[in-house]
């Protein structure tokens, strides 16, 4: 393994690889190595030798990281001032089985974000700028410190999501937002149809009232949250957050529509934060197995007529986030990626990613949700102009990606 | 006889009862105002034209709001201008012929009438009164950069009933032609003018005018405390009325014809036309280009650009082999599109030769306003395989030059796709084509309590295609995002006419985030033709506080602290001293006049909510020695916090020109932006005044400078580079959210490096490897691949 200790060495060795015909996995502390197609490469260089906070004034609520710096430096470094990464980064490590700290660098290269991102944004909503080394070895700045910025193309989206085959990050710019001061969760009973419970959450959200959080947890995944203190049953659960003051307020307000679907309780703050951190790291699927697991992403009203579909043919285990639209999808066997797919295309769309299987599940798996042939081509392209000779790990995507 | 009087006087006042015109077009009933129009500023200050009823001209066609009946306000007074045939013109519209453009009816067409000196009302006063309103007195508008003019409320437009004329008087709506010295012609027929009337204005001088104006002020509403106050203000308006009252209402043209010319008024048409120029900035292009590009050097709505005309700015040459094809691309062109499609026809084709940045003009080879996708596929692939350029167009409001199109190219007018064609409340988003209008969004929504959170001042007239391409934002994004936080797809033509779609309603990219990459892309990686975009349940209500403080550091440092405690406002408004006194001049909001700096922060919520955070915010504003705290107990008093603000840029137009920048910067340096700023501007000798969103860090400083002053001119924009420049080496961008377009296009190597800029333009060259689409925008001609 390459462990470069400044972007110039980063640079040096990636336009090495690049004159040497070598291709290159890209990596931070690999808690995300299950990502992507398995794919084989000369050597594998990682960020870890690339770590500091660069630059973070908490009143500009931005923050500059060196991209191999630990997620959970990054994450100390903001609590001290009470600040947080508002689109949540889940932690891979529990469903994957990995071990090593989360860098910031992985975060933002795989596009990750949690509970919160359906109203706040994903990771690439937060990121302002970076700096990353492209295949040819060069040095790319994109983007900047500022949150208003269209000043020429925005590389920073791109390279956000690129699972490391578009470049190598080396520094990460990023807005971080206060944290909430009170959270608060209101719980739904008893919505043993998965519809029932997607309507409850549509609701929510038409409500003017900033719901943050919206999962629906069915009973086979209850007992696994919360130490299983939660009532046996299906919950479906709804995050508040903000001054007390208008938590409470806010609370009343909802809870009295929430009423009309089920029994309602509520979550003080330390159970609403234990909660929705589980949800974040998909708490019922760390199980230690190698069971397919998907993370399938569509319309929020389309997630539980997919599973209600899958059901019928395969042993599925789901819970839902982001107001029913991600689904976390345990297979009880095989992946079933084919049918799975041909669901989500015939309700509306979306993508299926697989983000654990067994090696042999694996390779006869596309992790990735296949593109259009014009969309592949596309991005063929655009993977060629960044990394024309295809040295970040090709394939990891799909096709040349 | 009615253009002839259109041109002499310059005014133009339509009725069913008082204008011959109509008499002779024959028609009818007046056409009700169709579209869902509204002036929008904050909730006080809307103006619902929807009850308002259009000038007769205009023709109305069910659904296509966009199309078709636009031009026959203006159209005719180009041709007029052009000298064409007056009963030609005259057949032409009772034919109600369809004159296609890029622009609707709206109170742009208004404003940038009154800007041409032409303003057509309808006798019923309603729209009258809220295009007076608008302007005048209580518009309460303000930049044209970045606000458009905000009426007074529709409910006082609607229980009003007095004669247009005087309305027109007492808000100084009267026609006036810039003096541009240059312009000799019109100094002519303005001096023939003033002997054939000056003894009519001379007397009615003479009546009471006192008395007059107070009848008239009686009328409106008196909700509104500030109205009475503002309009005492204007000797002016007082001097029109009692002209109106003693003139009586026989002849209601002659009597603005007197008006116009009366030398008494001379003081106050200047005052006004300035303020008019800058309020028209925006729309006076897309409305009567021709008046301004043919008058030579006369520009009268754009005088706070003029000095752009040395063409600093270079466009690529048109490409040789695609002028020679001209007729034989038409040709091809039509073959490929609806009869009513395309337009070719120089005359016509000048409406689209600029956008919002009006002191560059190209006319294009042709427009074509394609009405689906597969049209635009059909185009972009022809268009590709014979290298013409195309330049997308929505609205044309661009304030980069973002839309201007080139000689060689074809426009892409996207303005006929303007159907919403899905809203899905239970997965909050709403299917749109590409033409839609940003607040044509929030209006079909609104109803259901949701909105479409992006809100740029342009929202009434930009599109939802132009959006992305600029990746707008707008008051609201402090809380909601800019357009790329809150798009969740679309479909694209990319450049040889392949359609693709990029998300949809779920989130996140299944592969690239190309959708990231195509929104702010200044419509250089393909035509979006649809978007799918993210709605949000609207908020219960919202409400203001002011503060004021000694010095901008204090009020910088507490808008961090504010931010940083948890509380998110909707909006961050920042003052300096230069801005609060011109404000408080001219809007009389009360405004401390002892502070170095101001702030207007906005929450929202429910009462409780917002009393909690209100509180809060207090709260901190005392911890930086806040001199000045204004809270507000009811909607008038919000509106009257509002209210300076919103008068910024027009006041500021009032006193002098100025140029806009858009800088960003991080929000730890706002203090010392703006000191350096500051000292920038002195060593030009110029001034400059601060308004801006400061919860975002968009900074937009407003240079003063006399237009009239070719040197003044050019010192405002080498200091204006320099504080973008400063705004660069502070960690900040050149462009927050008016793109880069050609203004700033030769600035980009401040920003970037070669690598940094050789990478974006190879990513670019993935979706349009032969510099079709829109090729003269973004990236500096030089050095291209
Ligand atoms: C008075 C005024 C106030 C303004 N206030 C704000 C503000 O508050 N915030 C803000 O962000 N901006 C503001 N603007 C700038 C402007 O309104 C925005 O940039 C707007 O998004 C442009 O939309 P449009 O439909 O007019 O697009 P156009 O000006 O027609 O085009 C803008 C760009 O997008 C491209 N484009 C247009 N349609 C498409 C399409 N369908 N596919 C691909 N590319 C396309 C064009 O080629 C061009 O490069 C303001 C402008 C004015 C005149």
């Amino acid at each position: 393994m390459l462990i470069p200790n400044s972007e110039a060495d980063a640079a040096y060795v990636i336009r090495t690889a690049a004159a040497e015909n070598k291709t290159l996995a890209l990596c931070g502390n690999n808690t995300r190595s299950g990502f992507g197609n398995a794919v084989e490469t000369t050597d594998v260089v990682s960020s870890r030798g690339l770590t500091g906070i660069v630059d973070y004034e908490p009143a500009e609520m931005v923050m500059t990281v060196k991209a191999g710096t630990p997620v959970a430096e990054v994450e100390a470094a903001l609590a001290a001032n009470r600040q947080m990464m508002s689109f949540e980064p889940m932690d891979h490590r529990g469903i994957m089985g990995t071990t090593g700290e989360p860098t910031i660098g992985g975060v933002f290269a795989a596009n990750v974000s949690g509970p919160r991102r359906f109203v706040s944004g994903a990771a690439r909503d937060s990121l302002l700028g970076i700096r990353f080394v492209n295949g040819r070895g060069e040095v790319i700045r994109a983007g900047g410190r500022v949150m208003k910025n269209v000043t020429g193309l925005d590389l920073v989206k791109l390279l956000a999501g690129s699972q490391g085959t578009l470049g190598f990050l080396t520094e990460v710019t990023f807005r971080v937002l206060p944290v909430p001061p009170v959270v608060e969760t209101i719980v739904i009973s008893g919505l043993w149809d998965d519809a029932l419970a997607a309507k409850a959450m549509a609701a929510a959200m038409a409500m003017p009232v900033e719901v943050s959080g919206a999962a629906h947890l069915p009973a086979s995944v209850i007992g696994r949250f919360l130490r299983g203190s939660l009532p046996d049953g299906e919950a479906t659960v709804l995050r508040l957050e903000g001054l007390a003051a208008s938590v409470s307020v806010r609370a009343e307000k909802l809870k009295a529509v929430m009423e009309a679907f089920g029994p309602v309780s509520r979550l003080g703050m330390e159970d609403s934060q234990a909660l929705w951190r589980e949800i974040r790291d998909v708490q019922p699927y760390a199980d230690g197995t190698e069971r397919p697991l998907w993370c399938v992403s569509v319309a929020p009203s389309a997630g539980h007529q997919i599973v209600a579909a899958l059901r019928l043919e395969a042993g599925v285990d789901v819970f839902y986030d982001w107001q029913g639209g991600l689904i976390w999808m345990r297979m009880e066997a095989d992946p079933e990626a084919e049918l799975l797919r041909r669901y989500i295309r015939a309700l509306g769309g979306g993508h299926a990613t697989l983000v654990r299987a067994s090696d042999t599940a694996r390779a006869g798996t596309a992790a990735f949700e296949p593109l259009p042939d014009a969309v592949a081509a596309l991005s063929a392209r655009v993977k060629q102009k960044l990394d024309p000779a295809g040295i970040f790990s090709p394939g990891k995507m799909a096709g040349i990606l | 006889m009615f253009f002839a009087q259109l041109f002499k006087n310059r005014l133009v006042v339509l009725s069913a009862t008082d204008s011959g015109l109509f008499a002779q077009l024959q028609l009818s009933d007046p056409v009700p105002f169709a579209g869902p129009f509204r002036f929008v500023g904050d909730a006080e200050n809307e103006v619902d034209m929807r009850l308002g009823l259009l000038p007769c001209l205009c023709r109305i066609t069910g659904q296509d709001r966009i199309g078709d009946r636009l031009v026959l306000f203006h159209h005719p007074v180009m041709r007029a201008a052009n000298g064409e045939d007056e009963a030609a013109i005259i057949e032409d519209t009772v034919a109600q012929q369809a004159i296609a453009g890029p622009q609707r009816v709206h109170q742009d067409d208004v404003v940038g009438g009154i800007a041409n000196s032409v303003v057509e009302f309808h006798i019923g006063g309603k729209l009258l009164f809220e295009t007076a309103f608008l302007m005048g007195v209580a518009h309460a508008a303000d930049d044209p950069p970045n606000h458009f003019p905000v009426g007074l409320g529709g409910a006082a437009g609607r229980h009003l009933g007095c004669h247009p004329l005087q309305l027109a008087a007492i808000f100084q709506i009267v026609p006036y032609r810039l003096p541009v010295p240059t312009d000799e012609v019109d100094e002519r027929r303005g001096k023939d003018l003033a002997d054939d009337i000056g003894h009519k204005s001379a007397a009615a001088m003479l009546a009471d005018q006192q008395a007059a104006g107070f009848k008239l002020l009686q009328r409106l509403p008196q909700d509104r405390p500030g109205n009475v106050e503002a309009l005492r203000q204007f000797p002016f308006a007082r001097q029109a009325l009692a002209v109106a009252q003693h003139a009586g209402q026989d002849q209601p043209l002659d009597l603005v014809y007197d008006l116009v010319h009366s030398s008494a008024m001379r003081d106050g048409q200047e005052k006004f036309m300035r303020h008019v120029c800058l309020l028209a900035d925006l729309s006076a292009n897309t409305l009567i280009p021709h008046a301004c590009s043919t008058g030579k050097k006369s520009i009268p709505v754009s005088r706070n650009r003029e000095m752009h005309l040395t063409e600093a700015i270079r466009f690529l040459p048109p490409r040789a082999a695609v002028m020679a094809r001209r007729e034989t691309i038409i040709g091809d062109l039509a073959d490929l599109l609806p009869p009513d499609c395309l337009i070719h026809e120089e005359r016509e084709l000048v409406p689209f030769e600029t956008d919002a940045f009006i002191s560059y003009r190209r006319v294009p080879l042709a427009v074509a306003l394609p009405r689906t996708t597969a049209q635009v596929a059909a185009i972009m692939k022809y268009c590709n395989r014979y290298g013409i350029p195309v330049v997308p167009r929505g609205a044309g409001t661009s304030l980069s030059g973002g839309a201007i199109p080139q000689e060689d190219a074809l426009v892409l007018g996207l303005s006929r796709m303007s159907k919403i064609l899905e809203v899905d409340y239970a997965n909050r988003t709403a299917t749109v084509q590409a033409g839609v209008t940003n607040l044509n969004i929030s209006e079909a929504v609104g109803i259901d309590g949701f909105f479409y959170a992006p809100d740029p001042s342009s929202q009434l007239a930009c599109t939802i295609g132009g959006n992305i391409g600029m990746n707008s934002g707008g008051a609201h994004c402090l809380k909601y995002g800019v357009t790329t936080n809150n798009l969740l797809g679309v479909k694209m033509v990319l450049v040889d006419g392949t359609v693709i779609e990029l998300g949809g309603k779920h989130l996140d990219a299944a592969g690239y985030d190309l959708l990231g990459l195509v929104c702010g892309s200044e419509g250089q990686l393909g035509i979006v033709t649809e978007a799918t975009v993210r709605l949000i349940a609207k908020p219960e209500g919202a409400r203001p506080v002011l503060f004021g403080f000694e010095t901008s550091e204090e009020a910088g440092s507490c808008v961090s602290d504010i931010i940083g405690s948890g509380i998110i406002p909707v909006a961050i408004e920042f003052m300096d001293k230069p801005a609060i006194e011109i404000c408080e001049a001219f809007a009389g909001a009360g405004y401390p006049l002892d502070v170095g700096a101001l702030l207007i922060v906005e929450v929202e919520g429910s009462e409780a909510e917002m009393d909690a955070m209100l509180a809060g915010i207090v709260e901190i504003a005392r911890l930086h020695q806040v001199k000045t705290v204004r809270e507000c107990q009811s909607a008038t008093e919000a509106a009257l916090i509002w209210k300076g603000r919103k008068s910024a840029f027009g006041a500021t137009g009032r006193i002098a020109d100025y140029i806009c920048m858009d800088g960003t910067v991080p929000l730890g340096k706002l203090s010392y932006v703006l000191q350096k700023t500051s000292e920038i501007t002195d060593s030009f000798g110029l001034r400059v005044a601060n308004v801006f969103h400061a919860g975002d860090g968009n900074m937009h400083p407003l240079i003063l400078f006399n237009a009239n002053d070719p040197e003044d001119a050019a010192k405002a924009e080498a200091a204006g580079n320099e504080i973008l420049k400063l705004c660069v080496d502070a960690g900040g961008c050149l462009t927050g959210e008016h793109g880069v377009g050609i203004e700033k296009r030769d600035l980009m190597r401040h920003q970037f490096s070669e690598a940094d800029l050789t990478q974006q333009m190879a990513v670019r060259a993935a979706f349009d490897e032969g510099w079709i689409l829109n090729p003269s925008k973004v990236f500096p001609l030089e050095g291209r691949p």
